[in-house]
């Protein structure tokens, strides 16, 4: 938690720029939680290996764990609570779950967004392509079987609604 | 504990940090050895010296004089990514997606692999066997390393305090080369190699030649090996020749006993990687 | 979303808010004041404590309070056997045990204060493995046991547990194994080990306690199984009344049994009573691995006596628990275990003993289906040797033995509805068993069970709302299971007539919800809906009587469907059901609704002719399990690729097809992670050598194989609309299915798991040598 904060930053989360004091070694997924209550973005090892800390930065699905607040200034930063747009789930947050690829649910924000990550890059994925895009995210639940039923799902939504 | 972190614009300013607080910081790119290293309080500098604010070292280039130039910043996936990379050099895209899982590879650095030096550092073997060399920036300028001169031991380099590396340079593949990475892990991904081996050569009318063999995960150190190379040089590809060669590299391998696998079935193991390694060198 | 009736596929109700990441988690609660806490862990496995300072952590700015076991009752807790303190005293007994705790404003200072808290050991040799704590040369660990206090039922066993660091045993004898083996044509006989392994979920174990306002109580928030269970031994540990403790479970982020334990929770609560201040305390990963409750290590011997013509006449298992540091729960786990390892063949003459021992590692207990994979791993692979040596195929060889509606389990009960057989020929269709293969490739078949844990009540609270909304209150938890957001809400929406979202849901909460044992054993369901049901029943009677007043009719008369409420002779003027509870205006309105309910399974004794001594000696119908998997083999790496899984679990029936293949899917990958990945690693101090998701490795998505999911209903004749528990059963035989493929494959036998690719190549080279 919190701790002794000296570091001014300006970090660009879901489109809203905050400015916060952290810690100079302070990870982002810290900022997010402890300085900006965004609570979505969960910490299951704090060492890049479970993949729940799973954000967007630039687009990309990284482990908010392994990134310094201070250092992330000036990047594009997309968290799980990001997707939700006026209230609605985003296609994937809702392939998820209408899919059952949801019990715990405590991977899950990590998982949607590195599903979302991959389908904004590739929209349809091959049955390889899925399981090599998750490949970071720990589910100890549903043995991923209908994680991936939810990703395909979502990739035909989205390509239904274009 | 982190008194300060610096986010210099320039390389210069980054080894004059560097310089003045020398010993007591710790150099920052991807992160994803570092910032876990931190926590765990198992590094404890006074200042981190972010790279991630120096433009210059996000390039990532190639053409056919210069070859592949990696600089400090491009991250795993970029690496894997790039066209020229995926046309070129197969095996580094083919290592880059053995290593952790996608939101590691997006975040973490090529060099920051090298860097870190782990015996088992999944890049080193390939950029050995392409005879990859590194450049490291200092007060005094710039020196180019041969990457066999770069690994002095378990995460140790020979970048020295007020250093950091710029860039990786891999030379152009010949007509006829080939290369190959195998790894030996328990999962799919996100696994530490129990070995790693890298096989390059080039086979011109059924001979080959410029054979480079190097091992991962089976010394202090990731390392060439020579007798292996040798074993096949000027050769015909064959099964047997890529057996002796294995052999050859097994009898060089000093791994240890862990957890991960003991030292007997490692080097019993590279002699089969390094035959498979060879044979899929030799028919690209 | 629409009224829902049993049988379809409805996405759990918490979903929506899981997918937004906006649930409410342990590490997600603020409370204002709240300090952090770290624990004060031993570095050795066995030692005598000389003694604690904490004056210089207690001086330490920021810190908010030190608390060990001065500060708290003399006294021990336990769920069986009162054998732990709550913060280690005479001796510490393995690496973590927590001797004291702090609390600070921050994480960083309380680190800073546990390494200023000084402590002085004395050490005692370690005793790591089970044959070492049987040795009569080793320590003891528990020098007091037979004085410890034990709750009543278990009193007179624990009389008997006399021998060398023995913790529990049990046993249980069906007809005359001597008989049996002389009638047989072949004896054969074989040793298995099995490492410790986890169930790592992938939130860990939190506690948040706050002094109660008023002061004399505190309230938990935990990320547990057991909220009532946690409520008891906090009460008991720190002399609370009972009624002073609330405990609180929030969304809990998977459980798999090993959030079954109470331990930490109350230290947590005393550190938040000597500071007077919130407190919070959330395990690191590498805490996770080193101080919860994995799965017991064993090592099982099997003897079974067969004719050639593929009947098993008698078998004799013997099987030895390390089961760490503490008793926990290892008298209920040595009758899950006995039970497991019976099944699931109708053997005349059997005899099944285990032991339970103590060592200086980390308390094993209960992890989904515990004992389950363990017993299957040995008994499947041993029951594969037999159909080898007689020469007959080895899926046939089950099909032979396996248990029919009506035959007795290990203990003598009844079996009514039993799936297996059909489960067996569906995974065999599937995994294509009599295929061509190529070389390096094999399929591999094991068959399981496991029972429902019966005996423990369950109780629901049902509201009808003013907006005709139905609220769910009760102290069940849901960590992830499908129990509660999965299950319920249809058969809730199916009896009441209504829509599904307008299902509302308070669980977890000892406070405002009504008494459950806990999510544990394959329960949850199969008492849940019973409960729920008795208090739909008695809500029913409420909208009859006051919808007849309501709409001047006789009660008999009075229906409801779609959430409106008729006379059945004018359905036109129906009004909405929330009408009965609305308050304005109307004088004399009762308000809402309300109506509870309880469960408790009939109890259900050991048959006769069996010789049962078992905590437990009662068990519920079982859920049946049939795994099959190919594997392709790298011959000179012994590397193991897992081309396909075909897994068939008898649900009885399912409720929501969604939750149960959930289930099944889960619960067989977990076990794909245990046959090829997983293992727990300690030196002979007692370290444990891999703390981390790096090296300690659980199936990634790519690991994932081809998969066949498979749902047999077999209608149980005990369970609500003929289900059963499943949430343990598909983790039972998958581990023992792709030994039985690489076996297949290589033509190698393998007494241990995981078939790890340096243990795999070993086989292949010793199977080679003796040709």
């Amino acid at each position: 938690m919190k701790g002794e904060a000296g570091m001014e930053c300006t970090l660009n989360v879901n489109g809203r720029t905050h400015t916060l004091l952290v810690r100079p070694d302070e990870t982002l997924l810290d900022a997010l939680r402890d300085r900006l209550h965004l609570t979505g973005t969960k910490e299951g090892c704090g060492e890049g290996d479970c993949g729940a800390c799973t954000l967007q930065v630039d687009g990309r699905a990284v482990n908010a764990c392994l990134l310094l607040a201070a250092d992330a200034e000036g990047r594009d930063i997309r968290t799980v609570e990001g997707l939700v747009q006026d209230g609605d789930l985003n296609p994937v947050q809702e392939a998820f779950v209408d899919s059952g690829g949801i019990q715990c649910g405590f991977c899950i924000p990590g998982m949607i967004m590195s599903a979302d990550a991959l389908l904004r890059s590739n929209p349809d994925p091959s049955d390889q392509e899925i399981q090599e895009a998750l490949a970071g995210n720990l589910c100890r639940c549903t043995g991923y079987i209908k994680i991936f039923q939810s990703v395909r799902a979502a990739a035909e939504a989205m390509a239904g609604s274009k | 504990m982190v008194k300060e972190l610096f986010r210099p614009a320039g390389k210069e300013e980054a080894v004059a940090l560097l310089t003045e607080h020398q010993g007591k910081a710790k150099v920052l790119a991807g992160g994803t050895d570092l910032v876990v290293l931190l926590r765990a309080g198992k590094v404890t500098p006074e200042i981190v010296v972010s790279l991630n604010r120096i433009d210059e070292l996000r390039s990532l280039s190639f053409n056919p004089d210069d070859g592949l130039r990696i600089g400090a910043l491009v991250t795993h996936s970029e690496l894997i990514e790039n066209d020229d990379v995926r046309a070129r050099y197969p095996v580094l895209v083919e290592t880059g997606k053995t290593i952790a899982g996608p939101p590691v590879r997006n975040a973490a650095s090529v060099a920051g692999n090298l860097c870190h030096a782990a015996p088992s550092a999944d890049f080193a073997p390939p950029f050995l066997a392409l005879d990859a060399s590194v450049v490291l920036f200092g007060p005094g300028g710039e020196r180019t390393v041969p990457l066999n001169e770069f690994f002095l031991g378990p995460n140790q380099t020979a970048l020295a305090g007020d250093e950091i590396l710029t860039e990786i340079r891999v030379p152009t593949p010949t007509e006829g080369s080939g290369a190959n990475y195998q790894k030996l892990g328990i999962r799919s991904a996100m696994e530490i190699a129990m070995v790693g081996v890298a096989a390059s050569m080039t086979v011109n009318n059924e001979t080959c030649s410029m054979v480079r063999v190097a091992l991962g995960a089976v010394a202090p150190t990731p390392f060439l090996v020579k007798s292996a190379a040798a074993a096949v040089e000027g050769n015909a590809p064959s099964a047997e020749v890529f057996a002796r060669a294995g052999e050859a590299a097994a009898a060089e391998s000093k791994p240890i006993d862990d957890i991960r696998a003991s030292g007997t079935y490692r080097r019993k193991m590279v002699a089969v990687l390094t035959r498979r390694a060879l044979a899929q060198a030799s028919s690209r | 979303m629409v009224q829902a009736s049993i049988g379809t596929r409805v996405p759990r109700l918490d979903g929506r808010e899981k997918a937004m990441g906006a649930s409410q988690y342990l590490a997600d609660l603020k409370l204002p004041g709240m300090t952090q806490v770290r624990f004060v862990k031993s570095p050795l496995a066995h030692a005598r404590i000389k003694s604690i300072d904490t004056s210089a952590a207690e001086a330490l700015p920021g810190v908010a309070g030190v608390v060990t076991h001065a500060d708290v009752p003399d006294t021990r807790v336990g769920e069986v056997v009162m054998d732990q303190r709550l913060f280690a005293k005479e001796k510490v007994r393995y690496v973590g045990d927590i001797v004291a705790a702090v609390a600070a404003e921050d994480l960083e200072t309380a680190k800073r204060a546990v390494e200023l808290v000084q402590v002085e050991y004395e050490e005692l040799p370690a005793v790591v493995s089970a044959e070492q704590a049987m040795d009569p040369g080793t320590p003891v660990l528990h020098e007091e046991y037979p004085s410890y206090e034990v709750i009543p039922p278990a009193a007179d066993a624990h009389k008997m547990m006399t021998d060398h660091n023995l913790c529990w045993k049990g046993m249980v004898k069906k007809g005359d194994p001597d008989k049996g083996f002389d009638e047989a044509d072949e004896i054969i006989e074989d040793t298995f080990d099995i490492p410790a392994v986890q169930g790592s979920p992938i939130e860990t174990h939190g506690v948040v306690a706050a002094p109660s306002q008023g002061g004399g109580g505190v309230t938990i928030w935990t990320s547990t199984q057991v909220p009532f269970g946690v409520r008891e031994v906090t009460a008991h540990g720190l002399h609370i009344p009972i009624s002073k403790v609330r405990v609180i479970a929030p969304t809990v982020g998977g459980g798999f049994g090993s959030k079954c334990q109470v331990w930490v929770e109350p230290m947590v609560a005393a550190l938040a009573l000597k500071s007077n201040r919130p407190v919070r305390y959330v395990m690191t990963r590498e805490e996770e691995f080193e101080i919860t409750q994995p799965r017991h290590p064993m090592t099982i011997h099997v003897r079974s006596g067969v004719k050639n013509t593929g009947e098993i006449v008698a078998r004799q298992i013997r099987i030895i628990m390390n089961t760490g540091h503490s008793v926990m729960l290892a008298p209920i786990m040595v009758s899950l275990v006995t039970n497991a390892a019976g099944a699931p063949y109708n053997i005349p003459n059997l005899l099944i003993e285990t032991v339970a021992v103590f060592t200086n590692l980390p308390s094993f207990s209960l992890v989904r289906g515990p004992g389950g994979p363990q017993a299957a791993f040995a008994v499947e692979s041993h029951t594969d040797r037999l159909a080898d040596v007689i020469g007959m195929d080895r899926l046939e060889m089950r099909m032979k033995n396996c248990v029919n509606p009506g035959d007795l389990g290990p203990t003598g009960q009844e079996l009514g509805g039993v799936g297996l057989k059909e489960g067996l020929q569906k995974v065999k269709e599937s995994i294509g068993w009599a295929d061509d293969r190529p070389e390096g490739r094999g399929v591999g078949v094991a068959v399981g069970w496991y029972a429902t844990l019966i005996g423990m009540g369950s109780s629901a609270t049902i509201k009808m709302n003013e907006d005709s909304t139905v609220s769910l209150i009760t102290g069940f938890v849901d960590h992830g299971t499908g129990n509660v957001h999965g299950g319920l809400p249809i058969f809730i929406s199916n009896e009441l007539g209504i829509d599904v979202d307008k299902i509302n849901i308070s669980s977890g909460d000892t406070e405002t919800g009504p008494w459950d044992y806990g999510t544990v054993g394959s329960r949850s369901t199969y008492n849940h809906v019973r409960a729920v049901g008795a208090a739909i029943e008695e809500l029913k009677r409420e909208i009859r009587k006051r919808g007849a007043g309501m709409l001047e009719a006789d009660p008999d008369e009075v229906e409801f469907e779609e959430g409106k409420v008729f006379v059945r002779s004018a359905p036109d003027k129906a009004i909405p059901l929330g009408l009965l509870c609305a308050t304005a205006g109307k004088p004399g309105s009762q308000g809402p609704m309300m109506a509870s309910g309880s469960f408790n399974g009939p109890p259900w004794p050991p048959g006769p002719d069996v010789e049962v001594a078992l905590a437990i000696p009662s068990f519920g119908q079982p859920a049946f399990v049939a795994q099959a998997a190919e594997v392709e083999v790298d011959q000179e790496t012994g590397n193991v690729k897992v081309l396909k899984i075909a897994s068939a679990c008898d649900a009885g029936f399912a409720i929501n097809p969604i939750g149960v293949e959930g289930q099944i899917e889960g619960g067989t990958i977990q076990s794909l992670g245990m046959g090829l990945t997983e293992q727990m690693f300690f030196d002979d101090k007692g370290h444990l050598l891999n703390p981390s998701f790096l090296d300690y490795k659980v199936p990634l998505a790519p690991d994932i194989p081809e998969f066949d999911t498979i749902v047999v209903e077999s209608q149980s004749d005990q369970g609500a609309m003929g289900t059963k528990g499943i949430g343990e059963a598909p983790v039972v035989a998958t581990a023992a299915a792709i030994a039985s493929a690489v076996s297949a494959a290589t033509g190698a036998t393998f007494d241990r798991i995981p078939l790890t690719p340096e243990y795999v190549l070993s086989r292949i080279e010793e199977a080679a040598a003796t040709v």
